[in-house]
């Protein structure tokens, strides 16, 4: 009985321990895979702060005659573009987006544009129509990929078909943190305020053909940009969430080796002392 | 000689930080040549060149879409896409052309047509910078 009980203990060790392989394997692979990923998200920040400058001041300079772009509408239909992971095994990252999403949608009449193959499968089951799906892109994301992702939105938009755009993605604060997070991209927002000069005239800018033209123009730059940087933000968070996870199932696999070790222990130790007991019961029955 | 501070931008990479003496680019209404001293502008870019003149020594890049943005402190190139003229793979851009040609050819729906034209054009513009660097 005791050694079916050691082998037992054998077999879920090599099971667990060629579980603990698979998770260490996909630690290192997410860790080398977030690295890069990082980098990618880092460069496209600086592009991303001077076109938002350069649209704040835009925007500022065109403020009267507003363009169909920033002008508030009656909100009937509203648009989410949800970016989520193309796989699974990342901790809670796709669940936390998708509740996220959940939220913001409730009560609105949303459609949806998907990215990436977790989100499509999620919302394949779900009652909101889906729009558009771009599954598998987010790896290899150039910013040619927005191109279709945002002229689709846009037209949707002008159209009149929906009356507000918004974004679901996750924010990459740290390899440790990442937060999902919901922005309103259409109709564009941008706080006057800041532009304001502090002091001194204000500089004549200079618009060719027209501020209008331009405004209408940049923002598609804008939008392009706003997708680019947060599918790539939204990788990068989705390797550092599946790097973690996977730490911790490798932490957690080390431990079960450890206890299933000492109850393997154990219970070669019990079938020894039994089996000193019946030789030492046996070789007194001899002698008497 | 005065110059002026140059960025040339996209979202992958920073072409340009620097100073320079002026520099030539496409926008939407054609090329426009931009001196040390500028007025403040803003403009949107069309597919084109840009050439940038520093110390005496021009060097150009294929660019397409995107604006340019001139303040008192720095002029600014937000490119969606942009190659230096000796970066550009010239076969690859024929293929390209090429291929938007057939495209043409084939009469495809309104949508096709335009993205054809679009990516002809670009093609056409990589192989007219690289051969005339």
């Amino acid at each position: 009985m005791a050694s079916g009980n050691m082998k037992d203990i054998k077999r879920r060790i090599k099971s667990v321990q060629s579980t603990m392989q698979i998770t260490k394997a996909m630690e290192l692979v997410a860790s080398s895979k977030m690295r890069r990923a990082k980098e990618r998200a880092l460069a496209a920040r600086p592009y991303f702060n001077t076109i938002y400058q350069t649209i704040t001041r835009l925007a500022a300079a065109t403020r009267d005659n507003s363009s169909v772009y920033t002008r508030p509408r009656e909100v009937k239909n509203s648009l989410f573009v949800v970016i989520a992971g193309d796989r699974g095994l990342a901790g809670g990252y796709n669940a936390n987006l998708f509740k996220l999403a959940a939220a913001q949608m409730d009560g609105k009449n949303a459609q949806v544009i998907t990215i990436g193959k977790k989100a499509q499968e999620h919302y394949a089951k779900r009652a909101w129509p889906v729009t558009q799906d771009y599954p598998g892109i987010a790896e290899t994301m150039k910013i040619s990929d927005t191109h279709e992702i945002v002229s689709q939105m846009l037209e949707l938009f002008r159209g009149g078909a929906v009356d507000e755009v918004y974004l679901c993605y996750t924010r990459f604060i740290s390899p440790l943190q990442q937060e999902p997070t919901c922005i309103q991209v259409l109709p564009a927002r941008f706080d006057a305020q800041e532009t304001e000069p502090a002091s001194g005239p204000q500089v004549l800018t200079e618009y060719d053909p027209s501020p209008e033209a331009v405004f209408d123009a940049v923002i598609p730059e804008y939008l392009y940009g706003v997708l680019y940087g947060a599918v790539v933000e939204s990788y990068c968070s989705e390797q550092s969430a599946r790097r973690m996870a996977m730490e911790a199932a490798s932490d957690n696999a080390g431990e079960m080796i450890e206890n299933l070790n000492l109850s393997y222990n154990r219970a070669r130790q019990a079938a020894i002392t039994q089996e000193i007991t019946e030789i030492v019961a046996g070789s007194g029955e001899v002698g008497a | 000689m005065a110059t002026f501070h140059l960025k040339v931008m996209t979202v992958d990479r920073c072409f340009c930080d620097e100073e320079v003496d002026r520099i030539v680019i496409r926008t939407t209404q054609g090329d426009v040549g931009i001196l040390p001293g500028h007025v403040p502008y803003v403009a949107a870019l069309g597919i084109g060149g840009l050439t940038i003149i520093q110390d005496g020594k021009p060097r150009t890049a294929a660019v397409s879409g995107g604006f340019v943005d001139v303040t008192r402190e720095q002029t600014v190139v937000l490119a969606r896409t942009c190659e230096w003229a000796d970066e550009i793979d010239v076969n690859r851009a024929r293929e390209a052309a090429e291929r938007a040609r057939a495209v043409l050819k084939q009469h495809e729906s309104e949508h096709e047509q335009n993205v054809a034209q679009v990516r002809f054009k670009k093609a056409i513009n990589r192989i007219r910078i690289a051969e005339n660097k």
